[in-house]
């Protein structure tokens, strides 16, 4: 079997997202350990990443706090990265392409298995960590689900 | 009244694919003088330039690289279409010279990605990410593990084989053998596609494209111009660009691109349908990325690509030889290649291609893919007026 690095937390010189007007409320509540998503507030489609607007009207969109539980659409084991010298020395790790029920699809790292379990169609669940030292900044990440 | 439908006219490339001699500069004014000297266009002639400058970044710009070159113009355009940039200047190009708003048109592209080690597209060690790439570039992603994760969907959704996606390798690397100057001329086998070890899944190092110095120059000009100078021209039947994300994520699905739409608007435009095609130049930077493309464009319904290049059909002497130069797979792949499709395609259209001559080749089409196949642009082009 091959174990796969468990690339959460604080990994140095790891490029992080910018906090800004559009994103905050994603971070606030992935700090609480929750995750958050946009919807248009006149279709009631989701939408992510988060955005000014709506991608269907351009109107206004609402945060929903969803379970966090998706499937994964696709993944790939990424075993040798020479040219990224952040993530070349944690090779093997998992990067997964995970859909949720609410219609979108979310890009992270899967941990928590083998890299031999990693199915598309497998359940997997959103846990947070935080990214930088001083607690910043939460990502998501994904594990296969409870 | 005075004909204004777009030729190409001219095409020069620089030394490549190991050329330690040349600065990325010097690829760009290597590839012009073999172009001008190819055409008979004198330098003063032009009056349009397009360039996305040097190595694939916004390093040197449209505005750089003109003055570095001194081309005066009254026509320009340096959009970052990635790999298609070359296909999507030919698009437009082609509707400015209609329209008269310049006459002669130089399309350049130039990289010494290879020998100048200062030079990479790593996508690591940037402190913050502003925006939508925020989304995904904190999770170790590279240029490689985007287009693996679209070969698992294909072959999940499809059932689409490791042995498939390796024969794209295999009939590029014969062509390769055909090509004095491709890098990489030996046999290659599918066993041995498939058993090198694995970098992304699915991917192993013969699905990935290689990285290498060159350049290329494209001169296009009126019809009415072409009869004075020294090539058959060639004409630009029908061509198409589109985008449709940036972020694998936020693609519809991860088995269509752009070239769903860009396929049949080009073939509306030249009244052509893809069985017309003799041969086709199809953007490798990965071996999924040719089969998303021919797929796209309707050379096979969607989700048979597997069982399509599984025939041997894009081999050389196949009913549809694809990367008959070599590609990016096996000859040369400095950054971006559109130019290097473009060039290729009109060698073949010529009759020039030497010991890679696809015999009697009237209609081909090049199709460019830059980014994470974010940008698709196909250019349909023919030996024969239209």
């Amino acid at each position: 079997m091959t174990t796969l690095t468990k690339v959460d937390g604080v990994i140095a010189g790891r490029g992080l997202p910018v906090v800004d007007a559009d994103n905050a409320p994603f971070f606030e509540a992935a700090a609480r350990g929750e995750l958050v998503i946009q919807r248009c507030k006149e279709t009631s489609q989701y939408q992510h990443y988060p955005r000014a607007g709506s991608v269907y009207t351009m109107g206004d969109v609402e945060w929903v706090k969803v379970p966090g539980r998706g499937k994964i659409y696709s993944f790939t084991i990424v075993r040798k990265n020479p040219a990224d010298p952040v993530f070349a020395p944690l090779c093997p790790y998992a990067i997964v392409m995970v859909e949720l029920p609410e219609g979108v699809k979310i890009f992270g790292n899967l941990t928590g298995c083998e890299a031999e379990d990693v199915k598309i169609g497998m359940a997997v669940e959103v846990y947070f960590a935080a990214a930088d030292t001083e607690g910043k900044i939460h990502l998501p990440f994904w594990r296969p689900a409870a | 009244m005075s004909d204004r439908t777009p030729v190409i006219v001219g095409i020069g490339l620089s030394d490549y694919p190991v050329a330690p001699h040349l600065t990325a500069y010097g690829h760009q004014v290597q590839a012009i003088r073999r172009a001008l000297d190819d055409s008979g266009v004198s330098k003063a002639d032009i009056d349009g330039f397009m360039t996305v400058g040097n190595n694939g970044f916004m390093v040197d710009d449209v505005a750089t690289m003109a003055e570095y070159l001194q081309i005066r113009h009254k026509w320009c355009e340096g959009t970052q279409y990635g790999g298609s940039a070359s296909e999507a200047f030919v698009d437009h190009a082609a509707e400015a010279i209609r329209a008269g708003k310049c006459d002669t048109v130089l399309i350049t592209y130039g990289s010494d990605l290879r020998s100048n080690k200062s030079r990479s597209l790593s996508m690591g060690m940037v402190p913050a990410f502003d925006g939508p790439r925020g989304w995904e570039q904190p999770f170790g992603p590279s240029i490689m593990s985007n287009y693996a994760m679209m070969a698992q969907r294909h072959m999940h959704e499809f059932g689409t084989t490791i042995e498939q996606l390796a024969e794209i390798a295999v009939s590029t690397r014969m062509h390769a053998a055909n090509n004095p100057q491709a890098l990489n001329r030996d046999p290659l086998t599918i066993e041995q596609v498939v058993s090198a070890p694995r970098l992304a899944d699915p991917f192993g190092r013969y699905d990935c494209c290689l990285v290498t110095d060159g350049g290329g120059a494209i001169l296009m000009t009126t019809a009415e111009r072409a009869k004075d100078l020294k090539q058959k021209p060639i004409w630009v039947l029908g061509s198409a660009m589109s985008s449709t994300h940036w972020n694998p994520s936020q693609m519809h699905d991860m088995t269509t691109t752009g070239a769903a739409v860009v396929g049949p608007e080009a073939f509306a435009r030249a009244g052509l349908k893809p069985s017309d095609i003799d041969f086709a130049q199809i953007y490798d930077s990965f071996t999924i990325t040719v089969m998303l493309q021919l797929e796209g464009l309707g050379f096979c319904k969607k989700g048979e690509g597997g069982a399509f290049v599984e025939s041997g059909i894009l081999r050389p002497g196949g009913k549809l030889p694809v990367n008959t130069d070599g590609g990016g797979l096996s000859s040369s792949h400095p950054g971006q290649r559109g130019i290097f499709l473009l060039i290729e395609s009109v060698l073949q259209l010529r009759g020039q291609a030497a010991g890679r001559q696809v015999p009697n080749a009237k209609l081909g089409i090049a199709c460019g893919s830059g980014g994470m196949a974010s940008y698709i642009g196909a250019v349909i082009l023919g030996s024969e007026q239209p």
